[in-house]
């Protein structure tokens, strides 16, 4: 029976680097994806692309992959990615730019769009959508902030008609983590949006896949004492089978553990109901899930069940907030806690002298509870604890005035103190995340390639294509708004909720 | 019947989606997987909680896997940016959970 060998080679923007070179080098695969975007990272592409237009995408994807492309094209191993963020298409010149550059002559990237919505704000006005939150059920209208950027969470239809339209890379934008992996199992098994099941198992291939390390034993909770080797660890491969089962592992000659109870907590792994873990393509169920220990770091998993794809795509709002400040001091031996506390109330005290205002403020005593709070076992009188200091304000001016007086407290305030690597603060923007739907019959997706045949380092022409036509999970089904010419969008059934 | 704490029969790993965060453990043998299930019900995982969390606790069993997946509503002080919390993605309320005592027999031995 065919099967195709997935790896998993980013956990977020900011994973290892080298972990594309290992999986590349250690042995063989078919496709390896690297996932770069978490919700609020859209909006910090945003900013970058306000500035410059031609920015917006995970700006280091390119230095990333540059050492591993030989890798690439010689092992013939495909790349997916959702590194173009809020602009796949300049992400893929840039990379094409790279290629060709380094001399390498055949080369097709292929490049989904479609997810991004803050242009069609613009064009129709906020005021024509109803972007409601999802947990909440609130309105649009009370979104407190500026609206920065809003994404739809595709699904992987467009990325297998990339890779049926020649692609040997695949760059997205907003897509569900896990279709990245389940793009090139449509694209190699043919499966259609009916095969539920196996939509469904290829999402958890993926769900497993994207977190990197977490499946290998890193950020492992059940015995990280077992695990060997962690400075060389192996990321994760999925070997799927045509009926959806699949062999998780990693490469032999590295570092990690592949085991029932290490794959079991990267399964749950930010999902919510496990009988309706909802991706845009389909509706997984884990209640019957089987793993089976094959031994050598080697885990067989089956019979993940599929339900219908929901009739929404999940939306990320981000939104301005204000700024975050927060600094401290170390307190020592004796009484520190009592010292930390008396640094809180004086750095108050200090504020309301100079007039400073906040919205919300917040004191952790690291070394005591400052993490867990009242569950925490508290020691009664440490050698050492660090007070942090976090305060919420509107304005950039204030937040650097208190930033600025942080610093005073060495001399000014509570004696044995010492501050943490000699840094002031320095303020945080804050750019909120506000979850939302929208219905499937608003989105486009447009899947493009570009050839470096043909490439002359022009705008990149797109071939468009909707997903309706790509086979994406557009069945159509019940809206429950009555068709007008301008609905307003992102107002389904209240009820659904998606969990990606 | 003594009590220890719920790490001693259970591991898992938490994470967040807005102000929701999830925590899901794992039974470390099957035996105990009938102990978690009677004795770390929503409601004591509320408790156990306190202030940290505002919203309710919802529990999903998985007894194919020896797990249970706990949801815990308004528990991230807004969550991820929002949140002033040291820990605002809940990457260590797994831990946290694990901390809860459990009623094992006297010839319990992990």
């Amino acid at each position: 029976m065919k099967n195709v060998r997935i790896g998993g080679a980013l956990g977020f923007w900011g994973d290892r680097r080298d972990a594309i070179l290992d999986i590349l080098n250690g042995g063989p695969l078919d496709y390896v994806m690297m996932d770069y975007l978490s919700e609020v990272t859209l909006s910090i592409l945003q900013k970058q692309r306000l500035k410059n237009p031609q920015m917006g995408y995970a700006h280091d994807f390119v230095s990333t992959i540059k050492p591993a492309l030989k890798l690439i094209v010689e092992k013939r191993v495909k790349l997916i990615t959702n590194a173009g963020g809020l602009n796949p298409a300049a992400c893929a010149q840039a990379l094409m730019a790279m290629a060709k550059a380094e001399g390498f002559g055949q080369l097709k990237i292929g490049v989904v769009q479609g997810d991004d919505l803050f242009s069609l704000i613009e064009k129709k006005g906020a005021d024509k959508f109803d972007f409601f939150h999802m947990e909440t059920g609130a309105s649009q209208n009370l979104i407190p902030g500026k609206i920065l950027s809003a994404n739809a969470y595709l699904g992987a239809f467009p990325i297998a008609r990339a890779l049926s339209m020649g692609a040997d890379i695949v760059i997205t934008g907003r897509v569900n983590d896990a279709a990245l992996a389940l793009g090139p199992l449509i694209y190699e098994f043919g499966w259609n949006e009916n095969d539920l099941d196996l939509l469904a198992s290829g999402t958890i291939a993926g769900h497993l896949l994207e977190c990197g390390g977490q499946a290998t034993g890193g950020n492992f909770n059940g015995g990280w004492q077992s695990v060997p080797d962690l400075a060389h660890l192996g990321f994760p491969i999925a070997e799927v089978s045509e009926d959806g089962s699949f062999v998780m592992t990693i490469h032999p000659g590295f570092g990690g553990l592949v085991t029932p109870a290490v794959l079991k907590e990267q399964l749950l792994y930010e999902v919510g109901d496990p009988s309706k873990y909802l991706v845009a393509d389909v509706t997984c169920d884990l209640t019957d899930l089987e793993m089976e220990d094959l031994g050598l770091n080697r885990v067989l998993i089956k019979s993940v069940r599929g339900g219908p794809a929901p009739i929404q795509y999940k939306v990320s709002v981000c939104y301005e907030g204000g700024y975050k400040v927060s600094g401290g001091l170390i307190y020592t031996w004796p009484n520190c806690v009592a010292k930390a506390r008396a640094g809180g109330e004086l750095f108050l005290g200090r504020l309301k002298k100079l007039g400073l205002k906040f919205k919300d403020h917040r004191f952790s005593i690291l070394g005591y509870d400052g993490v867990h709070g009242l569950m925490s076992r508290k020691v009664e009188d440490p050698d050492e604890v660090y007070m942090r200091l976090s305060f919420l304000v509107d304005d950039l001016p204030t937040a650097e005035k208190i930033a600025r007086e942080l610093t005073t407290h060495v001399l000014c305030g509570i004696p044995s103190a010492c501050s943490l690597d000699g840094g002031r603060a320095t303020p945080q923007k804050q750019i909120l995340h506000w979850p939302s739907l929208i219905p499937k019959s608003m989105i486009e997706s447009k899947i493009s390639v570009i050839d470096s045949a043909t490439w002359e380092g022009v705008t990149l022409e797109a071939s468009t294509m909707t997903t309706a036509t790509v086979g994406a999970a557009i069945t159509e089904p019940t809206i429950t708004e009555p068709a007008t010419n301008e609905p307003v969008l992102g107002k389904p059934a209240p009820t659904r909720r998606a969990v990606i | 019947m003594k009590k220890v704490p719920l790490a001693h029969l259970a591991h898992g790993r938490s994470g967040d989606k807005g102000d929701i965060c999830n925590c899901a453990i794992f039974a470390r043998k099957p035996d105990y997987y009938k102990i978690i299930y009677e004795q770390v019900t929503a409601k004591r995982v509320k408790e156990h909680f306190g202030d940290f969390c505002k919203g309710e606790v919802q529990r999903f069993d998985l007894p194919k896997l020896h797990g249970f997946n706990f949801l815990l509503n308004q528990a991230l002080d807004g969550g991820g940016t929002a949140s002033l919390r040291i820990d605002p993605l809940g990457k260590t309320y797994a831990a946290a959970l694990l901390r809860l005592e459990v009623m094992v027999p006297e010839s319990f031995s992990d």
